[in-house]
């Protein structure tokens, strides 16, 4: 073992979260191994579809059939199109087995998913964060809003989040720059709601963009979204926020990273003796040849299931069934988002009004549903969004030549009523039987167990569906809106792309496998600060509350360092 | 000798069925290059008569034809269709030639104004999701238009369509 594969941190993975345990290390000075599965991508050069028009696109964003038969999985992602599908894993690039149906959605580069997210940041709230022991199920959350409240609005500043001060105690507010403008209809039934509703808000959805930048983000390079709305591709302004442009090059101008690309981990190295880990096996997944990296401390952001994978697969005499794992519970109360329901409707009124321009966000509502106390036959609830657009009418029906051109050729089209929608966003509950696991005998190209999953809804999640269901017609009724739709996708978990939980944070090491910091109960030098700590899910969209669990666990780890408690 | 004969015969008729999809575009003028679907070069013709018909050029602005639309058409049947979706498709086409022919005792690139008019009304009208012809003809469509209203000169010329909008989004503009 030779100095150049020691460092003080190694951080595996590169994306959402990982970034910004490579940021934080790299600026305390500590010297940061960065390990990364696939390749670089560079913000900018390394986003070859960013300025591509419509037209250049030989199948106009189309997925060639060859591609999207072998991989159903991928090809059912809403992100998954010619644009940038280089993001994309494809399913035969790394299976996995499924007891039962799951898509895992998968981004191999540096910056992982944070290159495609759909750029929603929500906060949670005590509601969420003391959920599960109000209402019994999983573990109690170690944690609280208070804990996590400055680590938020810390990375808020740095990222640049776009939102309202709603004063909402379900979304508590946090550090935004400009929202864009909720539209007349939107507007509407903001007021129609707030008139026939004790505690129903509907409120910007804040988001990811840089609406207004600060020197801080002039300094990282970046300049204000312009609303382009086609963020998968990566973007040249830097007008959301993505690990690309933001985290990791900040980590890297400090002169403390070591980025290493192609790096498949195998394994975190526990040492028995000094009772704690060491480092990590590395496969190189060009060579395929193994190689050990040496630190003080490991940062496990390799993404949700992928964490986990590596944990199980990192056993030793002490840790027979995977790293941490004296409760035999890692990989399981595995969970992720009820993304399957959609209600539609048409609205007559306001015909003299349109919108103008794009918006990456839409109007979004927090739960409302047993937030004070249970009030249904099913624990929890949904946040939505909700949306209203006027679309040209395109009727082309039975027509075509110079009569068919002629609509087509008209500059102000004549519109449509307003469409409007709002897409459940439901909590799950998780369980023991809902669990990630190593399969026994199949391995993937570099020699790692493929991950069984066995993981589903309930009748929670059903029943759920069916209250969205009843109070969105409710509401849309209200509102005045017809044509009402109602639609369940009945998509496989993961779709969502929300997988969290398997290394879930708690009080009891009997009960869970992290503490309060993101530590491993019985290997303190090891954190676990992507969507695998989840403990519970809550309706939010995950990501902005990933990105401050790293920040403070990371802060947290340097000062133990300094300590020498780690 | 007659017995001879006969054995050549069939080993040219055999050697000449090997190559049929490439004798079928030797036939006749030449088109683009498909790796699933077998498209003649005189159907391609024949697509480039019909996709101009559904969207031709006017004297204010271009057409199917100067877009090549029908070219964007097989490129999407040939990459983005399933094989049953294709074969549909190539079926339908027949369909479509064989339609006209019997109607008008003449093929469709050869077909007057009119006439193109009274069979493309015909196949508007034609719900039947099995009638292979109006399938093949509203696929046809519904590509022609996307070449279209994706082209460049459409989205720039006639949408002001930008990559950077800007930064603004006003949402209660009055309505014309």
């Amino acid at each position: 073992m030779g100095d150049k594969n020691r460092f003080d941190v190694i951080v595996i993975g590169s994306g959402m979260s990982g970034g910004w345990a490579a940021k934080e290390f790299c600026e305390k000075g500590l010297k940061t191994l960065l390990l990364e599965r696939g390749r670089d991508v560079q913000h900018i050069k390394d986003y070859p579809t960013t300025s591509m028009f419509p037209w250049e696109f030989k199948h106009r964003g189309q997925i060639p059939y060859e591609i999207a038969k072998d991989n159903p999985s991928i090809t059912r992602c809403y992100a998954f199109k010619e644009d940038a599908m280089h993001f994309f894993v494809k399913d035969t690039e790394h299976p996995w087995v499924q007891e039962k149906p799951f898509d895992w959605i998968k981004g191999y580069q540096v910056g992982g998913k944070s290159i495609m997210w759909a750029r929603q940041t929500q906060r949670w709230s005590d509601f969420d964060f003391e959920g599960p022991a109000r209402d019994g199920f999983a573990v109690d959350w170690p944690i609280r809003y208070k804990d996590l409240a400055p680590w938020y609005g810390y990375v808020e500043k740095f990222a640049g989040i776009s939102g309202n001060k709603d004063g909402v105690d379900t979304l508590p507010d946090g550090e935004f720059l400009p929202a864009w403008q909720l539209n007349c209809v939107e507007e509407y039934f903001k007021k129609t709601v707030a008139a026939n509703y004790k505690n129903r808000h509907v409120i910007y959805a804040r988001c990811a963009h840089v609406t207004n930048p600060q020197p801080v983000h002039i300094e990282q390079g970046r300049g204000q979204c312009q609303t382009r709305n086609i963020c998968q591709r990566g973007c040249p302004f830097g007008g959301y926020f993505n690990a690309n442009s933001t985290t990791i090059p900040w980590a890297i101008k400090t002169g403390n990273l070591t980025l290493r690309t192609h790096s498949v981990v195998h394994s975190i190295i526990y040492d028995e003796q000094k009772g704690k880990a060491t480092g990590v096996r590395v496969i190189d997944a060009n060579t395929k040849q193994a190689v050990e990296y040496f630190a003080d401390v490991i940062f496990v952001n390799a993404g949700a299931i992928n964490t986990n994978l590596i944990l199980l697969n990192s056993t030793s005499e002490r840790f027979p069934n995977g790293l941490g794992n004296d409760s035999g519970l890692l990989g399981k109360y595995f969970a992720f988002h009820n993304y399957r329901a959609r209600i539609t409707a048409k609205y007559d009124g306001m015909l003299d009004s349109k919108t103008e321009g794009g918006r990456p966000t839409s109007a979004y509502v927090p739960r409302f549903r047993n937030v004070y106390k249970q009030e249904t036959d099913f624990l929890r609830g949904y946040a939505t969004t909700f949306y209203a657009n006027r679309f040209p009418v395109q009727n082309n029906e039975n027509l075509f030549g110079e009569e068919l051109k002629n609509q087509l050729m008209q500059e102000s089209p004549k519109l449509n009523s307003w469409f409007v929608g709002s897409g459940m966003m439901g909590e799950t509950i998780p369980k023991e039987t809902n669990y990630v696991a190593l399969d026994k005998d199949k391995k993937d190209e570099w020699g790692m167990p493929l991950v069984r999953f066995n993981v589903s809804y309930d009748d929670n999640d059903e029943k759920m569906i069916k209250d969205f269901f009843e109070q969105y017609t409710e509401m849309f009724s209200k509102a005045g809106f017809t044509d009402i739709k109602t639609s369940d996708s009945k998509q496989a978990p993961g779709l969502d792309i929300h997988e969290m939980g398997g290394v879930r944070m708690g009080k009891d090491p009997k009960t869970s496998l992290l503490n309060e910091w993101n530590q491993l109960h019985e290997c303190k030098n090891v954190f676990v600060t992507d969507g695998a700590c989840m403990t519970s899910t809550s309706t939010q969209n995950p990501s902005l509350t990933y990105m401050a669990l790293t920040a403070r666990a990371a802060n947290h780890a340097v000062e133990l360092l300094k300590k020498r408690e780690l | 000798m007659q017995r001879r004969t006969a054995i050549r015969n069939i080993a040219i008729i055999t050697a000449g069925a090997a190559f049929l999809p490439a004798c079928n575009n030797a036939d006749s003028t030449p088109g683009i290059k498909l790796k699933n679907i077998s498209v003649t070069g005189k159907e391609q013709n024949m697509l480039a008569e019909l996709a101009e018909t559904i969207l031709p050029k006017t004297k204010e602005f271009i057409g199917s034809a100067d877009l090549k639309s029908h070219e964007f058409l097989l490129t999407m049947m040939d990459d983005c269709s399933s094989p049953e979706d294709q074969e549909k498709f190539t079926a339908g086409l027949k369909a479509f030639e064989e339609n006209c022919n019997n109607k008008f005792k003449t093929s469709f690139a050869k077909c007057p104004a009119a006439q193109r008019v009274e069979l493309l009304k015909e196949l508007e009208a034609n719900k039947d999701k099995n009638n292979l012809a109006a399938v093949f003809y509203k696929t046809t469509k519904r590509y022609t238009l996307q070449s279209f209203t994706s082209s460049k000169e459409y989205l720039l010329k006639i949408k002001k369509f930008t990559l950077a909008p800007g930064p603004f989004y006003k949402g209660c503009v009055k309505a014309a």
